[in-house]
Parts: C-alpha cells; sequence; structure tokens
C-alpha cells in the first residue's frame, strides 16, 4: 500500500488531530505555572509600556523571578496578547501554533531526505500522538516553540536555503538556553554535511556566517550581562557537589598522597564520570518507556516519554532507517547523540524539558520501525495481514487512549501544587476580598506567586516597575517578590499579623480553623483561607 | 594460527590472575561459608549439616541451595581443606576457563578468531564476570556450565551437551527458566542430522534432571523459594489503587491501571534496567552493593560505543550463533526481571556472554571499516582499556569494602578467629548475630566436626525451618549487653559496631577497654568486651 501524492488529505488530517489533542481545554487545563505567566505578563507589560515587570527597556533576557529568561517567547506573545488580552490561551497560542509546524517540519524533512512519503507520514503521526510532544506542546514551553524553530532552519539548509537559515537558527537563541547549545552544533553539522557533498561553495558561506555573528552579538552580550551566566552556576553540573564529596571520599580512604591515586581520584575525572551518567541517562529504557521524567510538571503520571511499547519499533527502526537513508541515518543519528547534552550539563538528569529535541531523532527511528513492521505484515496474505493491522492498530490505540487518560484526568490530580491548580480561584478570592482588609498574606509555599497574582489581576505593569524587589536568591539562583502594595507573599507567625487581615494559607498551621476552602479537583484541600 | 593460540594463552592467564590475586578481597559471604561448610560435611559424613544423606537441594539457612557446586568442590575442599580459598577455587576455575571456552565456541562457529580472541579478551577483563568469579558464587558456575553445554550441543556431542545442561539445573535457580529457553533455542538453531539421536541422546537423559525438578515444582514446597521471590506476589498498594480510582473511576482504574498492566509495566521497568546505560557502565548493580564493585559499572563504559555499533551489525557468518546470542541477550535477564529486586547482576549473569560478543562485534566490525590490521585491534584494544581497568581494580580492591563494610561482612573471620583463641578461657561467649548467620562462620573457621555438629543440630532444630541458629557449644549468638557481665561467670562479650552506637557504649570510659577486632576505616566492625 505504497502512499503516493494521491493520498494528500492524509496529512491534513493528521495535523488536525495532532491540533485537537493539543489545544483542547487550553485555557484552563494545565494550570497556568509561573513560568508561562512570568512569559505571558513580560509580554503584556512590554506591549504597554516598551519595558517588563522590572522596567528594563525591550530587554533580551527576562529577569523575571531571577532565573534570566530569554525574551523571545515573550516578544512572540505580544500580538497574541493584544488580541484576546491577558489569558492564559493568548500565552499558550504562540507554542501550540509552532508545535503543529513542528510536526508539518518533520513532514518535509523527512520528506526531503528520503523521497519515502509513508515514512514522512508515519513520522507527522508518531509526533502528533507523542507524549512528549503532546506535554510540551500544551503550555507556553519555550524550549518547544525553539525545537520548531531549528527544525525550520534544518529544513532550511536542506534545501540549500543558507541566509534564511541562519537566520532561524540564530533566532532559536533568543528562546531557549538549551538550544544555544545543540543549535550551533547542529548548524555546523549541516554545513559540514552541504560542503562535503559540494552542494555548496565554502564563499558562499561567508555573508551568512557573518551575519549570523552580528545576529548572535545582542543576545550574547545580554547573556554575559543579566546574569545568566551566575544562573548557570546555580544550576549547572557544578551545582552538584556530589563529585566533588566522592573524589575526597575515595582519597581518604586511601590514605595515601602518591601521584596515580591524585590522579585516578580527581575531582576532574569524578566530575567527568558524573557529567557521562547524566547524559546516558537520557537512553536509560526505563526513562524513555516506562516512567517518564521525574519532575511532576514534566510528566504524566505512569507514562514514559513515548508509549510503552515503542521500544520495539525504536530496535526495529534503527537499522531500517540506515537501509532507507544514510545520510538522513546519520542526521537522525547526530541530533540523537547532541540532544541530551545541555541536559547533560546541568544538575538535574535526565531531564524531558532540556532534552527536548531529542524526541524528533526518536521518533524518526521508531517511524522507520513502524513501516517496517507494516512493510513485513503487508507481506502475508489478506486475511492474515488484515488481523496483523487489526491488531496492530488496536494496540496501538489502546497506548494513545492511555496517555490521553493519564494525562486528561489523573495528571493534575495527582500532582496539583506542581501544576499550580487553583491558583485563579485563590486569587479570585482574593480580588475579591481585598477591599476589606487591611493586610492580606498569600502563601509562598509554592513557587513564584506573585507573578501569578500579577498575571491574573492584569496589575497595572507601571505600577509593579515602580515598586517590584526581588529577594535574593536562593541555592538554585531563584528569587521571588514577596510584597505587592498590601499583599504579602509568605505567611509569618500568626502573632505577627495584624488585625484586619486576609490569610490565604497552603497547608501552613494555623491556630484557627478556615473560615473557607478553595479544593484542588482531587477533593484535596488546596487553599485554606482565614481572617483576624 | 600461533599468534592466535599464543594470545588466547596470555589472555586465559591474564584472567586466572585477575581472579585470584588477593584472595582474601572480598571478605567470606554467608552463601560461602555454607557452601564451604557443607561440602565439608558431606566429605566427612556423607551427610549435610542438618544431617540429610547426600542431599540433592541443601537446607542450608532454609534457602534451599541446589546441590552442584556443593559437590564439585569436593576435591578442592579435600586437597587444600577448608579455607575461604578452596571454597572459591570452583568459581575461579569456571571463571577462567570461560574465557578459553567462549574463544573455542566463537572461533569454531564463525570462522572469525578475531572476533574470538577479542571477545575472550573483554570476558577476561570484564568487571561483571571477575567480580562474580572470585567468590564462590553458583551463579558463575552456572555461566560457565550453560557456556560449556552450548559448545558441546554446537559440536555435536548431544550426550554431554545434556548432562552438563542437567547439570545446571542443579547449580542456579535461575537456570531452571534458562536452560529450557536456551536447549529450545539451539534445538531450532542447530538442527541436528537425525531427530532420533537428539532424542536418545539429548533430550531423554536431559529429562532425566528436568522431571524431579517439574515433580518438585508441582508436589513439594521446594520451590516456595521462587515463589516468594516473584514478581507476581508484589502488587500495587491498596492506598494507591484507592488513590487512582478516586481520581478517574473504577471502569478507568480497570482500563489502564488494572493488576495486569501494573506487572506488565512493572515487568517491563525491572527487563529494561538490565538494559539501561546505568546498571551496564556507570553505577553497577544499585539493588545490592555486595554485588558490583563501588561506584563501576558492569562493564568498562569505553566499550559502550562498540556494544551500539556491534549489536546492529548484520551476521557476517553463515553461523546461527549470531542469532542465538541475540535470542540470549533478550533471554538472559528474564529470571531477574521475574523477581521482586529491580535489578540484580547475580540472576542476569548470564547477560554477559551475549553483551560481550556483541561488543566484540563492534570492535571487530569498526577495526575492519577502519581498514586497521586485525593483530593491531586487540593491541589497540587492550590499550584503550587499560586506564579503565586500572580505575575498576582500584575501586575493587580498595574501595568496595570500605564503602560499605557492613554488607560485605567485613571482619567475621578475625571476630571468629579470636572467639576460637579464647573460648576455653570463658564459661559463656555472647557473639552478636548483627551481621547475620554467625554460627556458619564460626562453624567454618573452627572447622568444626560436621558428625558433632549434626547431632547438635537434630537437638535444635527437628522438623522446623532453620532461620537462625542460637547456640553452639558456649557460645550463643545472641546481641550483647553490657549487663550480662553482672553474673559470677566469666563471660566474653563480641559486640558489632551498629550494637555499640546503639547500646551508647563509645560514649562511655569503659570503651576504652574494648578490643577492635577488625579495623576498617576509623572503627572496628566487631569489638570484644570482657569482665
Amino acid at each position: 500500500m505504497p502512499i503516493t501524492t494521491k493520498h494528500h488529505y492524509l496529512l491534513p488530517l493528521i495535523l488536525i488531530f495532532a491540533l485537537v489533542i493539543r489545544s483542547i481545554g487550553l485555557n484552563h487545563y494545565p494550570a497556568l505555572n509561573p513560568d508561562e505567566a512570568a512569559l505571558g505578563y513580560n509580554a503584556y507589560s512590554i506591549l504597554t509600556t516598551a519595558r517588563d515587570e522590572h522596567g528594563h527597556f525591550l530587554p533580551l533576557h527576562l529577569l523575571s523571578f531571577g532565573d534570566s529568561k530569554p525574551a523571545g517567547y515573550s516578544y512572540l506573545a505580544i500580538p497574541f496578547v493584544a488580541v484576546l488580552g491577558l489569558t492564559p490561551l493568548a500565552v499558550r497560542l504562540p507554542n501550540l501554533i509552532f508545535s503543529i509546524l513542528s510536526i508539518y517540519f518533520v513532514y518535509r524533512l523527512v520528506l526531503l531526505s528520503t523521497k519515502n512519503r509513508t515514512l514522512a507520514l508515519i513520522s507527522a503521526l508518531v509526533l502528533s500522538f507523542n507524549p512528549w510532544h503532546i506535554h510540551f506542546s500544551r503550555g507556553a514551553w519555550e524550549a518547544n516553540t525553539a525545537l520548531s524553530l531549528v527544525l525550520l532552519a534544518t529544513l532550511l539548509v536542506q534545501s540549500r536555503r543558507i541566509f534564511p537559515a541562519s537566520i532561524i537558527f540564530v533566532l532559536s537563541t533568543y528562546f531557549y538556553h538549551s538550544a544555544r547549545i545543540y543549535a550551533p552544533l547542529l548548524f555546523s553539522y549541516l554545513l559540514f554535511l552541504q560542503l562535503r557533498s559540494r552542494s555548496i561553495s565554502f564563499k558562499s558561506l561567508i555573508s551568512p556566517a557573518i551575519f549570523c555573528i552580528l545576529l548572535a552579538i545582542p543576545v550574547l552580550y545580554s547573556f554575559a550581562t543579566s546574569g545568566g551566566a551566575s544562573r548557570f552556576s546555580g544550576v549547572g553540573l557544578f551545582a552538584d557537589t556530589g563529585p566533588l564529596n566522592r573524589s575526597e571520599e575515595l582519597l581518604n580512604q586511601d590514605a595515601s598522597t602518591s601521584l596515580d591515586k591524585r590522579l585516578i581520584h580527581n575531582r576532574r575525572v569524578q566530575y567527568i564520570l558524573a557529567w557521562t551518567d547524566k547524559y546516558l541517562w537520557h537512553f536509560n529504557p526505563n526513562f524513555l518507556f516506562v516512567d517518564g521524567d521525574t519532575v511532576p510538571r514534566s510528566k504524566s503520571p505512569e507514562v514514559g516519554q513515548f508509549h510503552l511499547l515503542e521500544f520495539i519499533p525504536l530496535l526495529i527502526g534503527i537499522p531500517a532507517l540506515f537501509h532507507i537513508s544514510r545520510s538522513f541515518f546519520s542526521l537522525t543519528l547526530f541530533l540523537t547523540l547532541i540532544s541530551p547534552l545541555a541536559a547533560s550539563l546541568t544538575f538535574q538528569s535526565p531531564s524531558a524539558l532540556r532534552a527536548l529535541p531529542l524526541v524528533i531523532p526518536l521518533t524518526i527511528f521508531i517511524s522507520a520501525g513502524y513501516q517496517q513492521i507494516l512493510l513485513v505484515i503487508a507481506r502475508y496474505s489478506k486475511p492474515l495481514s488484515t488481523v496483523a493491522l487489526v491488531l496492530l492498530s488496536t494496540v496501538w490505540l489502546y497506548f494513545n487512549i492511555y496517555y490521553l487518560d493519564s494525562y486528561f484526568i489523573h495528571q493534575e490530580k495527582r500532582y496539583p501544587f506542581a501544576w499550580n491548580s487553583r491558583f485563579d480561584q485563590a486569587i479570585a478570592y482574593l480580588q475579591d476580598h481585598s477591599a476589606f482588609y487591611d493586610h492580606i498574606y498569600f502563601t509562598n509555599h509554592y513557587d513564584q506567586p506573585y507573578i501569578l497574582y500579577l498575571f491574573y489581576t492584569k496589575y497595572p505593569p507601571r505600577q509593579i516597575q515602580s515598586q517590584i524587589k526581588l529577594t535574593t536568591p536562593d541555592h538554585f539562583g531563584f528569587s521571588t517578590v514577596r510584597q505587592i502594595d498590601n499583599i504579602t507573599f509568605g505567611i509569618p507567625d500568626w502573632d505577627s499579623i495584624p488585625e484586619h487581615s486576609l490569610i490565604i494559607a497552603a497547608n501552613e498551621t494555623m491556630p484557627i480553623s478556615p473560615a473557607s476552602t478553595i479544593l484542588f479537583s482531587n477533593q484535596q484541600p488546596g487553599f485554606n483561607i482565614y481572617t483576624k | 594460527m600461533k599468534y592466535t593460540h599464543l594470545a588466547i594463552t596470555i589472555i586465559t592467564a591474564i584472567g586466572l590472575i585477575l581472579r585470584s590475586i588477593y584472595t582474601h578481597t572480598p571478605p567470606l559471604l554467608w552463601d560461602e561459608a555454607a557452601l564451604g561448610y557443607n561440602a565439608y560435611s558431606i566429605l566427612h559424613t556423607l551427610r549435610d549439616e542438618h544431617g540429610q544423606l547426600l542431599p540433592i537441594v541443601f537446607r542450608s539457612f532454609g534457602d534451599f541451595k541446589p546441590g552442584a557446586y556443593i559437590y564439585l568442590s569436593l576435591p578442592f575442599i579435600y586437597t587444600f581443606g577448608l579455607n575461604q580459598f578452596s571454597v572459591r577455587l570452583l568459581s575461579i576455575l569456571a571463571g577462567t576457563l570461560s574465557i578459553p571456552l567462549l574463544y573455542f565456541l566463537i572461533a569454531r562457529q564463525t570462522k572469525n578468531r578475531q572476533l574470538a580472541i577479542i571477545s575472550s579478551f573483554i570476558l577476561a577483563t570484564s568487571p561483571f564476570h571477575i567480580h562474580f568469579s572470585r567468590g564462590a558464587w553458583e551463579t558463575n558456575l552456572n555461566t560457565f556450565l550453560i557456556l560449556l553445554g552450548i559448545f558441546l550441543f554446537t559440536q555435536r556431542r548431544y550426550f554431554y551437551s545434556s548432562l552438563i545442561f542437567g547439570l545446571t539445573l542443579w547449580t542456579y535457580q535461575s537456570a531452571k527458566l534458562l536452560t529450557p529457553l536456551i536447549i529450545l533455542s539451539l534445538i531450532v538453531l542447530f538442527p541436528p542430522r537425525q531427530i532420533k539421536s537428539i532424542f536418545f541422546r539429548f533430550i531423554l537423559p536431559f529429562s532425566f534432571f528436568l522431571l524431579p525438578i517439574i515433580a518438585g515444582i508441582v508436589f513439594s514446597t521446594d520451590a516456595n523459594r521462587l515463589r516468594v521471590i516473584s514478581l507476581l506476589s508484589y502488587s500495587r498498594p491498596v492506598s494507591e489503587q484507592q488513590l487512582i480510582t478516586n481520581e478517574g473511576s473504577p471502569t478507568d482504574y480497570s482500563l489502564f491501571y488494572q493488576p495486569a498492566i501494573f506487572l506488565t509495566r512493572n515487568f517491563l521497568s525491572r527487563y529494561f534496567n538490565h538494559f539501561s546505560p546505568q546498571f551496564l557502565f556507570t553505577i553497577g548493580d544499585w539493588q545490592n552493593s555486595r554485588h558490583s564493585a563501588v561506584y563501576s559499572g558492569q562493564f568498562l563504559i569505553l566499550l559502550l560505543p562498540f556494544l551500539l555499533f556491534g549489536i546492529f551489525q548484520k551476521p557476517k557468518s553463515k553461523s546461527p550463533l549470531h542469532t542465538l546470542m541475540l535470542i540470549w541477550l533478550l533471554i538472559a535477564p528474564l529470571p531477574a526481571a521475574l523477581t521482586r529486586d529491580s535489578v540484580s547482576s547475580v540472576r542476569s549473569h548470564t547477560l554477559i556472554i551475549p553483551l560481550i560478543f556483541f561488543i566484540a562485534l563492534g570492535v571487530t566490525s569498526l577495526t575492519t571499516k577502519l581498514k586497521l590490521p586485525p593483530n593491531l585491534s586487540l593491541i589497540s584494544l587492550a590499550l584503550l582499556l587499560l586506564l579503565p581497568l586500572y580505575l575498576y581494580l582500584e575501586l575493587y580492591y580498595n574501595h568496595t569494602a570500605k564503602k560499605n563494610p557492613t554488607e560485605y561482612l567485613y571482619g567475621y573471620q578475625s571476630a571468629i578467629n579470636y572467639t576460637i583463641k579464647e573460648q576455653s578461657k570463658y564459661d559463656q561467649i555472647i557473639f552478636t548475630p548483627f551481621y547475620g548467620q554467625p554460627y556458619i562462620f564460626y562453624l567454618f573457621f573452627s572447622q568444626y566436626p560436621p558428625l558433632k555438629y549434626q547431632a547438635l543440630n537434630s537437638a535444635v532444630s527437628s522438623g522446623l525451618d532453620v532461620g537462625q541458629v542460637d547456640q553452639v557449644d558456649n557460645i550463643f549468638f545472641s546481641t550483647p549487653h553490657l549487663g550480662y557481665l553482672q553474673s559470677t561467670s566469666k563471660t566474653l562479650l563480641i559486640f558489632s559496631h551498629d550494637e555499640i552506637l546503639r547500646q551508647g557504649i563509645d560514649k562511655q570510659p569503659i570503651f576504652d577497654q574494648f578490643v577492635p577486632l577488625s579495623p576498617i576505616n576509623s572503627y572496628s566492625t566487631f569489638y570484644a568486651y570482657h569482665n
């Protein structure tokens, strides 16, 4: 059953399915998290005042809560916020659009590289229904937007349109930190391939190269001056003192200062070993197929990054793709190897978010595996092949429903706080009742509530710019804001709370029983509201 | 021709040295002491420690050890006496002989001497294999026997092959699952010329070994051990079931979270753990620190790229060996994945052979691709592995026991020898049971007369499962307390470090009079004190 151009309706059909899964209830599910709120609110702030929440004029990095976010996504969100207002949907829409485009780019890239329309369609289909990709398409995940840009740029290089490609590659680094590592590597590799096959000349690269450097200067300068580097020291590989302790432990056990002992137990050796372990974690089959990421906000309960049984097409697909196209196999393999680099340089690994590009090459391998399985099935005679096909589709469908069930029914209920569930209601309550109290205390038990407050109340940017004050950064380099007008984020001792106060607490213990309670979707108390 | 014979001799010698030097480390474990003492007991009385006449399965601590290791150890115990080295010698030899055996299997089947040499070199220097060859591990003997059975089968020595395969069933529990699967693959992949001959010369003698096991599983309680540790007995906690049902609905629970799906996920998770880079290359067996060296994977990390390259190679020769190795690779973790532990290098031990085959295939394919001369590939591989191997051996010899002295039962020998030396001076000795089964170490290191112990044992615990032995002669195996010293009788107390801390003795002035019996790190695992 070869797929031809006659089957032109299949791709739009797949994209529509992808869009439906990625957009159902997107305005309220999952609940907006502080990172998304920060990107959205800063877009709003820049739109109305040309400055971010801290009053910085058209920044390239948002200081936000001390984590120096690349500002690209906020600028991208400006037109959406302008048209739709400051709502979760408006902030999430750009990434939604780019995630659908990603699927289209992958389709085009596979088609262009292998001339195999069936494989291209299967790749689009697999990516559309992939847990990893769906997860980071639903929400303002700038990692996914940056990945989409890199895919577009890759497609452009492969079509030998170097100049636009170089612009897009550099642009992706304005969106997400990880892209600053994998995008240049990928771009260099693609150019190297083009040069080797003599499809482009060395001379034709000079002007794009100069332009690239010019384009990259602002973001590099801003990274260096905005404290991005200091953030890396907070979350980077060296923030983990484990290897250092291990080196000391081993040297102490040897109780010898001979040169060979000092060499083999050197902390640099230990850090290299630790880095290798972190890197390899992204290829742990349990991470990929059974448990997924460990960070609740990056996962759905009891689902891997891929569907459980897709390890079978992955294993079949690796040699299969090699036989379909060697050059495309090499490109896919290269992307596989560089994708976890950025994540392995941070102290928390594996990270589905930071290693997001890995979803693309693995999807392509898996698709090649599916295609191989379909080819084998097609070789059998009619009734047998039909039975096999029905069986395969049923299993495939089952695992897709399994994932969607996990994502839509269990996820927010399992990890309500990781998803900042019901903050919208708590802040609405605060807004409705603030007029009756002199002081308001709001829990800072979870993340950075101030930015959610700014977002949900559409707080006037000029007012916050004049009073915002970040706390000193914590161990990981994160700060927060403690005071906005008469609202304090953080709950002091009951005795030091003045009269006429409204207190919105999480599970902090209070001497009185709550006046009212906001429940999470799992019916457990989320916010306890007290008055004094 | 000359070169390969010289090479395999040198490689085997290296393998032997790595497996037999510094036999004092690691310290003897419970199972090793039990294997040794039961062999000693059989040798002198034809009965095991419980007085059973020539048992096939040894009751030991109530864990029912298959008897092959004990019976095959008899000549070594007879020749060298009962000591740490003689108990381990069988495993050392099985491990060492696996090296030329793997060479001959691959060389005869693939006609690729280079592949065979590289495989045997990687086996000789593999941490996974060195670790289990240095102790009396039944699983290591089992892997050797399976390899031997396969070799004999491929040489059409069906009768001998069936005897060896039969023996594996009485060597290690996981062979009961693995051996039949491997035999099935062998019969399909290496079809014999005549069906009749395979039936009479192979299947019939093998059934002779197999039937008692099937009967045992059906009729008796011997298989309890398998059932206790099996994955199936481990289900989702009720509170978690309730949580999931509350989030969704009972229908949702039975569709997506019911026990069958939970067990499938758990099984796959355990199965995958054996193929995880963490188990194979970076962390090793994280479930049990006795099963791998500290901070070391099962294989040297530099071999990882070769494994990836080798696994996707197409078979180079007509021999079905490649397919057999692929099947073996896939079934080897099954016995481990079906038990409760998330990962187990002991139960998945045969994984070594197929993994090394594919690593070696990766090495040779790459050298062919790079057009390196074949002789150079072994030397460059040896040079490449020199540093990681040194790193591993240093961690193994100097750090593994120091990192986890308690798990490695560090100091049992010195504490028991001290006790034996002082035994006659005291009315009673209280010896700590903190590190588990102290009685077997006493029997082992004192070479206690088996006949005497059997009489004692039957009086103490006739008919019951032996969890723990409380007393042998004037030695009581129970937690020592300083209060025992107030009685008039002369008493010697042997404490564990943990008990010293728990009873707060280290903060009392009396602690200065405690004799550290087995100093390690900044403390001692055993302390002696008397009045």
